[in-house]
């Protein structure tokens, strides 16, 4: 079960949003600077909340009143970030392996059955300036899920996709839904997406929720 | 006699560019990421040796590391070891002066390093040192590499204030530029002929190195 209840003083606005889910994909949708990615950036930590708390399966990642902030690299959180942040300067495989590594993971078979489980084991030397953007997700995918996460952060995963590929990549990203069991949190604004590809839809505007 | 010119100025510059790589490096990451009282006073102190003559730097280096200056006197009385007219004064002159290059090509580095890549990384659960090593420093490093390169050179290169702190004494602190100075002084112009086109050749083979590098990795 993952928990949010957090609250930041932004430029324009103040983000003031709680929310509940649990082995489920969540959407949260809303209009360009509507504050969904600031979302994003407390619950993994690059952003710390004025006040709340944040709770994945039981640990307490943030806690104003309890003055608790874990690190980011401490969260146990897979985050693909909208333009995919893929290090340029390491090849694919090094991309999924930075992951394995940084968590002391064991089990190197692992990134070579994330390579085949997203089909991208014949871009393994390739570096992401040398892959298209279909594939790059595929690899954002694979590097996000090589730390076993407990919860996947998706900030508008399709949004650098022309239409052809974007419907390709739903279809992906249905089938991935089936076979990994984890809870997602998966940001755009398009209302079709947001149908298509969560079981829940979270609508924000101004950094509050406009369903509640 | 030549021989011994281009070893003493290789050992300088070396040394020089040795520290100034270790202390521009930790000096630009440190500013660049942390904010802490005084910053912008001692920012101002690492630069202030690129455009004071160097001469002035020299003399000031001399107070400091001459018998008279508190840590010339601490190491004189202490281990009897006077730096003042050595190849060591030679290189912490060289060092002085281009560390403000070194640190101003790594700082820019720094900057232009995406912090995106860097909370991916973090995302990764990778701690901070992992972030430097594996992430911002590979990004960074065409600008540390061209602050390696112009730092070495103007460290081998230095003049006024290595005359100021070593003098120019044969086999001992005598380095290219101070013998061109005084071989032209002295009129003998071969070998100062001979040492100009040597460092010519170096300086340019260097530079055309590091364009070609930076080329390529660019074209990668």
């Amino acid at each position: 079960m993952i928990c949010v209840d957090i609250q930041k003083k932004l430029k324009y606005y103040n983000l003031d949003i709680s929310f509940r889910l649990d082995n489920e994909v969540l959407v949260i949708q809303g209009p360009s600077g509507s504050g969904k990615t600031t979302v994003l950036d407390c619950i993994c930590g690059i952003k710390k909340p004025d006040s709340g708390s944040i709770t994945i399966n039981d640990n307490m990642v943030f806690s104003s009143d309890e003055k608790i902030d874990t690190p980011i690299c401490s969260r146990n959180i897979g985050y693909v970030f909208q333009d995919y942040a893929l290090f340029p300067h390491m090849t694919v495989k090094n991309n999924i392996l930075f992951g394995i590594r940084s968590k002391g993971i064991k089990d190197m078979d692992y990134c070579e059955k994330l390579m085949n489980t997203f089909k991208i084991k014949h871009l393994e030397n390739r570096h992401p300036s040398q892959i298209s953007g279909g594939e790059k997700q595929r690899v954002a995918l694979a590097r996000a899920l090589s730390v076993k996460p407990e919860l996947l952060l998706l900030d508008e995963p399709f949004s650098a996709l022309d239409s052809d590929t974007r419907q390709n990549m739903y279809n992906e990203f249905l089938d991935f839904k089936k076979t990994w069991d984890i809870s997602m949190i998966l940001i755009t604004h398009h209302d079709e997406e947001a149908e298509l590809l969560g079981d829940r839809i979270i609508k924000i505007k101004d950094g509050a929720r406009l369903d509640v | 006699m030549i021989i011994d010119h281009i070893q003493i100025s290789l050992k300088v510059a070396l040394t020089a560019t040795i520290f100034t790589l270790i202390a521009g490096v930790f000096l630009a990451r440190l500013f660049t990421k942390y904010d802490f009282k005084g910053k912008d006073l001692l920012e101002v102190l690492i630069i202030l040796p690129m455009v004071i003559p160097p001469s002035i730097t020299g003399y000031g280096l001399l107070i400091l590391i001459g018998r008279r200056g508190l840590p010339g006197k601490i190491l004189y009385d202490a281990f009897g070891i006077s730096i003042v007219f050595t190849w060591v004064a030679a290189a912490i002159a060289a060092a002085v002066v281009s560390l403000p290059l070194m640190y101003q090509s790594c700082k820019s580095a720094f900057l232009n390093v995406n912090h995106k890549y860097e909370n991916a990384a973090r995302t990764l659960g990778a701690d901070e040192k992992r972030v430097f090593w594996k992430v911002t420093l590979p990004l960074a490093l065409p600008g540390v590499v061209s602050g390696i390169v112009l730092s070495f050179s103007r460290a081998l290169g230095e003049f006024g204030a290595t005359l100021m702190v070593a003098g120019n004494i044969p086999g001992k602190t005598g380095t290219i530029p101070l013998a061109i100075y005084y071989a032209v002084e002295s009129g003998d112009t071969r070998t100062a002929n001979i040492l100009m086109i040597i460092v010519l050749f170096f300086s340019f083979s260097m530079i055309y190195s590091l364009n070609m590098w930076l080329k390529n990795k660019q074209n990668a």
